[in-house]
């Protein structure tokens, strides 16, 4: 490969000068590497494979909502609706098998009804201007109201076994939802990467108007990238109801701020145009682990949105902080 | 080009044409809702929600978001209530709640005006962070208070308006001749669209830009303790989903994210909308877990409305 | 280079001369990313004349008057107030020096009422507090009423047309009562009788013993204005004296510096079919009944004012602004242009006006911005080749001599030219028939545009059809096979390329008939 090209494939990295160009992308790995660190003092047997398998098994959720939330970060959008969605889907899924449905088609409808959400906000967004940020946050309401109605203030529980195979079964050693988000994370990787609709977000993202002008359809590819939002938040829903063997209103709601977070962390600019998969799975990795340290710690529940939002503000301020530098 | 002035044609807000058809709905379906004490109930709820709604549409108009102003609502009514359980004197703990909800619009301010932070993230941490504090701070009780003043503050009627109506249009008055008559004002609406000119001119927008979201949190601040004057307790979720109500407030009342459209003068139509329809349902017997979903659509289907309107009328380019 | 003898011009019953300058300027230099706007600049000006300041388009003419108002910082030499030095960071503290500038990016807020952007930061107040709105409206009136502009003080700005606009913008430096008044191309939207008004305006002020600085490309209005007159080339001082010591056909001389067939290279050809063909075309927001063609092989040039509806009619043409009324036939075929990607696929490319933010996506590589329009054309399989991405970059990096390091440097930091050449070699990528360039030289360094230029005459020898819009009058007459002339709208007038005229073309721009 030419040197070039090379080169061409690091295209969408910020080019810093000299050695910005190199700390840029290790940072983000040494700070996880540096937090397990840490967390190994705390937890003697962090670095033992049983706790490792655990860790990933406590990630996956946010793994699943935050590649979704990346995609959208990237067109330089947001979508506040993920919570909402992610319960609603968990509710009506949960519902539809209490109630005699073949599991298969019951996660179907629930993945339909998350991609639809997303579409809608995909159409609020787009054919009507709203920006992200109102149409996604009263989406969310919407979403939480009907999961409210749905469940009448009541939890499921008792879902059969092979729905909860989802969210605690294993593949040898190797849980199920790991394995679920695995594929998604790859599978999204690849299509942001490797294909020319994938390129057009980060065009799309980067200089609206420029990509538009260059004839890339502006309409379909935010559809797209809201439904593929929803779709993941369907996905990261079921994972949970499967994983907690429950189903109730409000139960997605820390998701969307950590979501957020993990992919901001991960280097996707809210400005859109930067970013990928790798990064915001480190991101969701530090956040899981930030939340571990705290258990660990003793630290009561209360203090979570305290560190969460702090987290986040401290990561959204290097975000910025750091573009200036390579301006 | 002659200079020709393009007519502006002067349109009754939507808004007014949603209440005008809720108040004809709820005289078949909720008839309990024309009843004197019934609106004057209406207008004690929407007091609280005025006010928050001001300091968000004044955030909107410079182009940002206010995300936190639900949970600053909370949190200073945390404060009054911690302070007035310690001892101090009620008065003092009504302004050291507002004061301290005022401290949260700051940061947001600096978060914004000086680090640069998109508003939206800057508050929506805020909310976070202020949610841990206020829960910590209380550990997750709600702490009652107990005063007579507090009996004045929220079911007081001097000059025969009840107190919270009173101060709700009392600050209302301040903030509007604020926006209109002083340099406050005039950055608020120039800074919405990221006006170089102002600061070309010389003045501070950084300044400008922190003053309005100190402003919008002691505005958050104020209406807490109508708020813990009424329900006579402090807790951090006291507030939870106002942000909403206000935000949807201020955009039905007309205040857009376009460059210098709307104000204060049309977002208490916006209040009135969102008050009437809330209270219509209850009176109606909806139950609570409708509410949320009903009023959502019916925000988001205003808003729409509105949109569509304007793109018909030929007064917004449609892509 | 000759360098007149730098000094006032003598004291007549017009205009009332002192004998110290009271603005120097002196070895002024500026650079932007890639380019040298200004190297070594000296300039200066006395209270009571009128020193004209001109030169071509990209000579740096309004780099230095936006250094003097304070829009820019110099990055060496010194400016000298009255024989003092003085450091000016931003036009409020020019302002406060006694020196107001007009240039063509307005410093106004739209959405603003006119009377608050008179007195932007300044508003009249009564107790010091409260804005009195009365008052600043009644100041408003008067002196838009001095400038023979009667309008509602209340609207707010963006109602009104660019010409208001500017004499706004002027209105607000006046009630400054700045000592030094700088004006840039203050005459480019303005009617004959509009600008009659503001010489009569200026000439008012001269009396009244203020400076000014009136910068403009236009011979015909700085001979009528001007007491002196200094010519920029390139970015350096080329000349500078009495008005009256310079004919016209010296001063052309000097500004360019070149003969005219090198800077337009065009080898003639007839023309081959009909690759558009708009008829009765009205566009949403502008033009009105457009009638226009153009052939493969040929450039067709459209001349007009800034907001004559030529960027409109090229946006419709590209998908971009809603079609109103009429019909364009692409190479033959009808066809209702609803997306730049429909219009792309038909072979369509637009190098728009604006390259910063419609050409280019600035934090790209030379690469991706190279292929961005391409990139379902190349990769059919949707599966992305980052080196073939590499290769068809630099087929044309070589092809076009863009001068970048490599092409995965960041688009933003290439000169203007070699930026514009990026968003051409974009559409050459997608193997567009039709182009359309909305000021392809703008903002661009002499020698970029001829070579841009000598570019553009190769794709029309290779069968490509261009229509090109552009304010450079010269540009327009050297580089096209026809014009057409647009004003308010409508076509006002169609020439072939032995047909044109500065003169007949001009005057068809102002919108007075019968050339």
């Amino acid at each position: 490969m030419s040197e070039a090209a090379e080169t061409a494939g690091f295209l969408h990295q910020w080019k810093g000068a000299g050695f910005k160009r190199f700390i840029g992308p290790l940072l983000r790995p040494l700070g996880l590497l540096a937090l397990c660190i840490v967390l190994s003092f705390l937890n003697e047997n962090f670095f033992t494979l049983k706790n490792i398998i655990s860790v990933l098994r406590q990630s996956t959720i946010l793994v699943v909502v935050a590649v979704g939330m990346t995609v959208v970060i990237l067109t330089a959008g947001i979508d506040l609706s993920v919570g909402g969605v992610m319960a609603l889907v968990g509710c009506l899924t949960s519902q539809l098998i209490i109630n005699g449905t073949p599991i298969v088609p019951a996660i179907a409808c629930g993945l339909a009804l998350g991609t639809l959400f997303g579409l809608l906000n995909g159409v609020l967004v787009r054919i009507f201007g709203l920006p992200p940020f109102v149409a996604t946050y009263g989406m969310m309401w919407i979403a939480n109201g009907l999961a409210m109605i749905l469940m009448q203030g009541k939890i499921i529980f008792g879902l059969p076994d092979n729905f909860l195979w989802l969210g605690s079964g294993y593949l040898s050693i190797i849980p199920i939802p790991v394995i679920l988000a695995a594929v998604v994370a790859v599978a999204f990787h690849f299509y942001l990467k490797k294909t020319v609709s994938g390129q057009e977000i980060y065009a799309l993202g980067a200089n609206r108007e420029a990509a538009r002008y260059s004839g890339i359809k502006i309409t379909k590819t935010l559809l797209l990238v809201y439904s593929l939002s929803g779709f993941t938040a369907a996905i990261a829903g079921i994972i949970m109801t499967a994983r907690l063997d429950a189903a109730q209103e409000g139960m997605g709601e820390p998701f969307m701020l950590q979501a957020i977070a993990a992919a901001v962390m991960g280097g996707s600019s809210l400005m859109g145009g930067e970013g990928g998969i790798p990064g915001t799975i480190i991101g969701a990795l530090i956040l899981t682990l930030v939340v571990n340290g705290l258990n660990l710690m003793g630290a009561p529940s209360m203090v979570h949105p305290l560190v969460t939002g702090a987290v986040i503000l401290t990561a959204v301020f290097f975000d910025v902080v750091t573009r200036k530098w390579s301006d | 080009m002659k200079n020709k002035v393009q007519l502006r044609v002067v349109s009754i807000p939507p808004v007014i044409w949603i209440v005008l058809a809720l108040f004809v709905l709820y005289s078949f379906f909720a008839p309990g809702f024309f009843s004197a004490g019934n609106l004057w109930n209406i207008g004690v709820q929407a007091a609280p929600l005025l006010v928050l709604a001001i300091g968000a549409t004044i955030v909107i108009l410079t182009e940002g978001i206010d995300l936190s102003c639900g949970i600053v609502l909370g949190f200073a009514g945390v404060g009054f209530a911690l302070l007035a359980q310690r001892g101090f004197p009620i008065w003092l703990a009504m302004l050291g709640g507002i004061l301290l909800a005022g401290v949260c619009g700051l940061v947001n301010g600096v978060m914004v005006a000086c680090l640069h932070l998109p508003p939206f993230i800057a508050t929506l941490g805020m909310a976070s962070v202020i949610t841990g504090a206020g829960l910590v701070s209380t550990e997750g009780m709600s702490i009652a208070v107990r005063d007579d003043v507090l009996e004045f503050v929220s079911n007081g009627a001097p000059l025969g308006i009840k107190m919270p109506i009173l101060i709700a249009l009392l600050i209302f008055g301040v903030v509007l001749f604020l926006m209109r008559f002083t340099a406050f004002g005039r950055n608020i609406y120039a800074l919405g669209g990221n006006s170089e000119a102002l600061r070309l001119s010389g003045a501070n927008l950084t300044a400008a830009q922190i003053a309005t979201y100190t402003v919008a949190g002691l505005l958050a601040g104020i209406a807490g303790i109508l708020v813990a004057s009424r329900t006579a307790s402090g807790h951090i979720t006291a507030g939870l989903g106002w942000d909403f109500d206000a935000i949807a407030a201020t955009i039905i009342g007309g205040t857009s994210f376009e460059e210098g459209k709307g104000g204060v003068a049309y977002t208490i139509l916006g209040v009135v909308l969102i008050a009437v329809l809330r209270n219509g349902l209850n009176v109606a017997g909806v139950p609570n877990m409708y509410q949320f979903a009903l009023i959502g659509t019916v925000v988001l289907g205003a808003i729409i409305f509105d949109i569509l309107v304007r793109r018909l009328s030929g007064a917004e380019e449609s892509r | 280079m000759k360098l007149r003898e730098a000094g006032p011009p003598p004291a007549t019953e017009e205009n009332m001369v002192a004998q110290a300058p009271i603005l120097q300027a002196r070895g002024i230099s500026k650079e932007f990313p890639g380019v040298r706007a200004l190297e070594n600049v000296d300039f200066d000006v006395y209270p009571g004349e009128v020193h004209t300041l001109i030169g071509e388009n990209g000579a740096g003419k309004s780099t230095l008057g936006k250094i003097l108002m304070g829009a820019y910082t110099h990055d060496s030499g010194e400016i000298l107030l009255a024989g003092k030095p003085i450091k000016i960071n931003r036009p409020v503290e020019a302002l406060r020096h006694g020196i107001g500038g007009v240039h063509q990016e307005f410093m106004l807020v739209p959405w603003l009422n006119v009377a608050q952007n008179i007195f932007l930061n300044r508003e009249p107040r009564r107790w010091g507090i409260v804005v009195d709105h009365r008052r600043m409206h009644e100041e408003s009136r008067r002196l838009l009423d001095s400038l023979d502009v009667h309008i509602d003080t209340r609207q707010p700005l963006k109602h009104f047309a660019t010409a208001i606009q500017q004499m706004v913008e002027l209105c607000k430096v006046m009630a400054a009562n700045p000592r030094i008044l700088i004006l840039d191309e203050p005459t480019a939207v303005l009617t004959e009788r509009e600008v009659e008004c503001l010489f009569k305006r200026i000439k008012e002020m001269r009396a009244q013993g203020i400076a000014i600085i009136f910068i403009s490309h236009r011979l015909q209005e700085i001979r009528e204005i001007g007491d002196r007159v200094t010519v920029l080339r390139d970015g350096k001082n080329a000349a500078s004296g009495l008005m009256n010591d310079f004919s016209n056909d010296e001063l052309v001389r000097i500004m360019v510096g070149r003969s005219i067939s090198q800077m337009y290279p065009r080898r003639r050809r007839p023309p081959g079919e009909e690759a558009l063909r708009t008829k009765g075309l009205s566009v949403r927001g502008g033009p009105r009944n457009v009638d226009l063609v153009v052939r493969k092989g040929e450039i067709v040039g459209i001349a007009g004012l800034v907001g004559s509806g030529r960027t409109e009619l090229a946006q419709a043409i590209f998908g971009i602004r809603q079609i109103e009324q009429g019909e364009i036939t692409l190479f033959g075929d009808k066809v209702t242009p609803r997306s730049p990607a429909q219009m792309v696929r038909k072979g369509v490319g637009l190098i728009p006006e604006d390259r910063k933010f419609f050409g280019l996506t600035l934090k790209f590589s030379v690469a991706w911005n190279v292929v961005m329009a391409s990139l379902r054309l190349h990769f059919p399989h949707f599966m992305v080749n980052y080196s073939k991405v590499a290769r068809l970059a630099e087929r044309f990096v070589k092809e076009l001599r863009i001068a970048t390091p490599s092409v995965s440097r960041q688009v933003k930091y290439l000169s203007g030219g070699n930026q514009q050449k990026v968003v051409l070699a974009k559409w050459l990528d997608t193997e567009s028939k039709l182009l359309i360039f909305d000021e392809p030289t703008r903002g661009i360094d002499i020698g970029s545009k001829v070579e841009i230029h000598a570019l553009m005459d190769n794709l029309v020898q290779k069968d490509i059809a261009i229509l090109m819009i552009s304010s450079d009058l010269p540009e327009v007459l050297g580089m096209s096979d026809v014009v057409y002339v647009m004003y308010q709208g409508q076509v006002s007038g169609r020439f072939n390329h032995d047909e044109a005229t500065q003169d007949k073309v001009a005057s068809l721009m102002l919108g007075v008939s019968g050339a």
